[in-house]
């Protein structure tokens, strides 16, 4: 994980060699969404993995079939995908307005300007 | 304040950048500071330029507004033919992928991204093909080879610079804006870096202008020029460390 001192100076990098603001944009939003569905999957996996395993431990009080809602889980991954791209909005905007010569100073300060 | 060193009117094809009558201010009324006042000068095509002058005489400024990082005020700044004064965002910052190549004093490297990746990041920006040829020859000639997975936390602050180096150069740029990039090294590390800036003036035409406070770096250079209060106070060509010192007692710097 980056610091915030990390994370703006490297923005202001990106910025400084080429980085369009569309393209920041587009890379705050993936990272967001790359990390939700992450999360999401890592969900679905344990949750699915325990429901079998309840299920299967209550074979004897008559519970034989197990269906696991494929389509339903397939929805929610969906949903969590759009989330994490709704959660970035606001961040990928900003991150695209940094000022790149103030994040690239950020630690030079001495030697920006007056 | 023209500050040409060949002979005649510059033209075009020699030019790699210049300002024409820059400014640059902050505050107003009173508490106006200039950190640009009216500068026009000219960074030759295939030359390797210093830039020198006391913290605050406007050195980074002017880098800043001619690299495209900054605004200016008032004035032009021209990368090659093209007045970028005029552009908006996304052009500009498509300038600086496409004709700029930056070497910053430090934390030159994006913390997630390989060597490798670092020196191909213009390239990939672009969505263009890498060169792999003048990419491994660019490695070559910086010895980056064994470093290229590495993440800059496993690289030493020469070798970072070094990857910096190369991907300044990975697009060929119009010109290479360095600020201070010998700052943070020690002088076996710096030696070989100015040496590397040198020789790719000499052999691959590379334009390059350094801010620097250090006049033995600063003889690296074809030619020097000194900034104080916002203005070129004086420049020497041809300069070696002794020239330099005696040149910053004149001017004050």
């Amino acid at each position: 994980m980056l610091s915030v001192f990390e994370r703006t100076r490297e923005i202001g990098l990106l910025r400084a060699v080429g980085m369009k603001r569309r393209q920041v944009r587009a890379m705050i939003r993936s990272e967001s969404v790359i990390l939700a569905v992450f999360g999401a999957v890592v969900g679905i996996v344990v949750g699915t993995a325990l429901g079998v395993a309840l299920a299967w431990s209550l074979k004897a009080e008559g519970i034989t079939q197990i269906v696991v809602p494929v389509s339903s889980l397939t929805a929610f991954l969906v949903l969590a995908a759009l989330l994490g791209l709704v959660a970035a909005s606001w961040r990928a905007r900003r991150a695209a307005k940094l000022d790149v010569l103030a994040a690239i100073a950020v630690e030079l300060g001495a030697s920006r300007g007056p | 304040m023209s500050a040409a060193t060949a002979p005649g009117p510059p033209g075009p094809e020699v030019r790699a950048a210049r300002s024409v009558e820059l400014r640059k201010t902050y505050g107003t009324g009173q508490a106006i500071v200039r950190a640009l006042d009216g500068v026009s000068v000219v960074f030759d095509r295939g030359r390797f330029t210093a830039v020198m002058g006391p913290s605050g005489s406007g050195k980074s400024t002017l880098m800043h507004c001619m690299a495209g990082l900054d605004r200016p005020t008032s004035g032009q700044v021209y990368v090659g033919d093209l007045d970028i004064s005029t552009l908006d965002d996304t052009a500009l910052t498509q300038m600086r992928r496409d004709r700029i190549g930056f070497v910053f004093q430090s934390f030159n490297l994006v913390p997630t991204l390989t060597a490798g990746e670092d020196i191909t990041l213009p390239v990939d920006l672009a969505g263009r093909k890498v060169d792999r040829e003048w990419f491994t020859d660019l490695v070559g000639q910086l010895g980056l080879g064994d470093r290229l997975n590495h993440q800059p936390s496993e690289m030493s602050g020469g070798q970072q610079q070094r990857c910096a180096c190369a991907r300044a150069l990975i697009n060929r740029p119009d010109l290479i804006f360095a600020d201070e990039p010998t700052g943070n090294l020690d002088s076996n590390s710096s030696a070989g870096m100015l040496s590397f800036l040198r020789r790719s003036v000499d052999e691959f035409g590379q334009s390059i202008v350094m801010v620097t406070h250090d006049p033995r770096g600063a003889s690296y250079a074809d030619r020097v020029v000194f900034l104080a209060d916002g203005n070129v106070v004086n420049e020497l060509v041809r300069p070696t460390p002794d020239s330099i010192l005696e040149r910053m007692r004149i001017v004050g710097t």
